[in-house]
């Protein structure tokens, strides 16, 4: 035969799955594998609510029960360290380790290969295990939030800490999509996962700590921080705004600052430009700039 | 079932080019190849780094196309359609370690677009089939190279694929694993056409008909093993005869005198006379006579065959010597 001869006319395929439903496709195969397999493993389960849970229940655990008068107090104390600790420095770090190796680890082995000789395209491909990820994230803080609430009402009958649930629940998703997004993209382009986690656990140390003990320094005096707009470039800002975009959804304005005042305090928003909505759309485009920046 | 012969090439290129890199610092891994196979096993071959792996990872669209056009029965190459229609094998397949057998097949079957239970179905026919059922719950770490082979060609057979397309698939294993891939890959040519590549020449001549040799990203060679082995020989690259008598030393002496015999001695070996000639039938029939005449008994007399492996071993050192 003729290498050269013209392109032959194609033939009617036969197909292989006619009425494809979604649970079916290969991206659901994907997802299901990259949830179950890579992400969800009991080890990786029970380490990440060991961690999240950690600190919060000790504070509760060893703080007396008459410093403590009513529900506000066991908010307040409970919603700093769980935002703080758990939602600012605790999870992103597991969503960066449990982001890091997805893309990574199939290049380092060589699985990649197999996979994109499959039926499915590379957006795909990213897209299914982003998804994966995502509810990995929910059921992560689904659990150490319960777990959390349940110490709570055990050592405190009158707490009535319900309503955060939903607000900490949808925060979780914005700290997946933020962190996740970016670790995914340096787990694409490298293959030691050191490699990949370097920068994201960098911005997590930079935002929520660094930042964290010069801000006093730029508030105040001459108050570069809002001079010369560096809160634009503050992650740890964008992500107490976004919190507190949720937070409004949920529970009304005021009781919201009594709770999380400290922490709206610290990362500049109370001293800046909120005057009770108006800039938080500002601040989100901000965020979803600084989101593509890095993508 | 043997595939009927179609109109259409199995595997299908012209012009096929892949450039890595820009500038000054590019290498042009493969250089306007043509490709054109018909149902059966074809054999790629080349040396290591001829451009064999590059041109299959075009094929299954594992990397872009530089130049050129690539079809897989008259699909574009690393179209969604035409990885449907390919069964690949990787040259050093990969695994995930926790996985057990037959979670791995099940989960390839899905992602090769079957149905959960069809998967499911499918996993335990090619376990079955590749002999694998016993290690079916063994997470794949603790398989054998040989195991582990076998389950990659069970990932490549899951969806049913018209062509098998397989990257050196002895080359980690031992001689029986070679001697057990090499029969199912025979068996497995009866049902769906194998594009297979390799470097290790005596394998393809016992699976293929139809080969292409590949070098330095060109094809140097492309026919069946039949006509490579006629031409070559028509060529007058091997005109030899071993020839084995009770008195091997009065022969000699004969033959040394014979205008058509270039050279001839008796190997160190096996003891055997080594005839080289010019003119190969002119040798064939006066030997006999010779045998008579000196009345000798005849313990051997024929023509070696020469193999693929010696003549894709000249073709090489002939493109050395032509540059």
């Amino acid at each position: 035969m003729n290498a050269t001869e013209p392109n032959p006319v194609k033939p009617k395929l036969r197909e292989i799955n006619p009425f494809p439903g979604i649970s079916s496709t290969p991206s659901f195969a994907l997802f299901k594998k990259t949830l179950i397999f890579d992400l969800c493993t009991v080890k990786r389960l029970i380490m990440s609510v060991v961690f999240m849970v950690l600190v919060p229940a000790l504070i509760l655990a060893f703080t007396p029960p008459d410093v403590l008068s009513g529900d506000e107090y066991l908010v307040q104390l409970l919603g700093f360290t769980t935002w703080y600790y758990n939602f600012a420095i605790m999870f992103p770090i597991i969503i960066i380790g449990a982001t890091g190796p997805l893309i990574s680890e199939e290049l380092r082995s060589g699985t990649l290969l197999l996979l994109v000789s499959k039926p499915i395209n590379r957006t795909r491909i990213v897209l299914s295990k982003f998804i994966a990820l995502c509810v990995f994230g929910i059921v992560v803080s689904f659990l150490s939030l319960s777990i959390i609430s349940l110490f709570a009402v055990m050592k405190y009958p009158f707490a009535d800490i319900g309503e955060y649930f939903g607000i900490f629940i949808l925060y979780s998703l914005v700290i997946t999509l933020f962190f996740g997004g970016v670790t995914m993209g340096f787990s694409s382009i490298f293959r030691r996962p050191r490699n990949v986690l370097m920068l994201p656990l960098a911005l997590v140390i930079f935002s929520f700590l660094v930042m964290m003990m010069f801000k006093p320094l730029l508030l105040y005096g001459n108050n570069w921080y809002e001079k010369y707009l560096l809160y634009n470039f503050d992650i740890g800002y964008h992500f107490a705004n976004i919190f507190l975009m949720i937070g409004k959804a949920f529970v009304p304005l005021n009781t919201l600052l009594d709770y999380f005042g400290y922490i709206f305090w610290m990362f500049g928003i109370t001293t800046i430009d909120f005057e009770g909505g108006g800039t938080d759309l500002n601040q989100l485009i901000t965020m979803i700039l600084w989101f593509h920046l890095y993508i | 079932m043997i595939k009927e012969k179609s109109s259409i090439p199995e595997i299908w290129t012209q012009k096929l080019t892949k450039i890595y890199g820009r500038g000054e610092t590019s290498v042009k891994a493969v250089n306007k190849i043509d490709i054109s196979t018909e149902p059966g096993v074809h054999g790629f071959l080349g040396p290591n780094g001829a451009g064999k792996t590059s041109t299959i990872n075009m094929l299954i669209g594992a990397i872009s196309i530089t130049d050129g056009k690539a079809n897989v029965k008259g699909e574009a190459a690393g179209s969604v359609r035409a990885r449907r229609i390919i069964g690949f094998l990787p040259q050093d397949p990969a695994f995930y370690d926790n996985m057990s057998g037959e979670q791995y097949l099940n989960y390839i079957g899905e992602l090769s677009g079957l149905r959960s239970s069809e998967a499911k179905k499918k996993t335990l026919e090619l376990l079955e089939k590749l002999e694998l059922m016993g290690a079916r719950e063994r997470r794949i770490e603790k398989y054998s190279e040989g195991m582990k082979q076998r389950v990659g060609i069970a990932a490549a057979l899951i969806h049913e694929p018209e062509i098998l397309i397989l990257d050196e698939p002895t080359s980690n294993l031992d001689p029986i694993g070679r001697k057990k891939v090499i029969g199912d890959i025979k068996t497995l040519s009866k049902e769906v056409s194998v594009f297979v590549s390799s470097h290790i020449l005596s394998e393809i001549e016992q699976m293929c008909v139809n080969v292409t040799m590949i070098n330095k990203g060109k094809i140097v060679l492309a026919d069946t093993i039949k006509n490579i082995k006629k031409m070559h020989s028509i060529k007058g690259g091997r005109n030899i005869i071993i020839l084995d008598t009770s008195s091997n030393e009065k022969v000699i002496q004969q033959l040394k005198e014979k205008d058509f015999v270039t050279n001839t001695w008796i190997d160190e070996n096996d003891k055997k006379i080594y005839i080289l000639s010019k003119d190969i039938e002119m040798l064939q029939k006066s030997i006999p006579k010779m045998i008579i005449d000196n009345n000798v008994i005849l313990r051997e007399f024929h023509q070696p065959e020469t193999s693929l492996q010696d003549i894709f071993i000249e073709i090489m050192e002939e493109e050395v010597n032509n540059e």
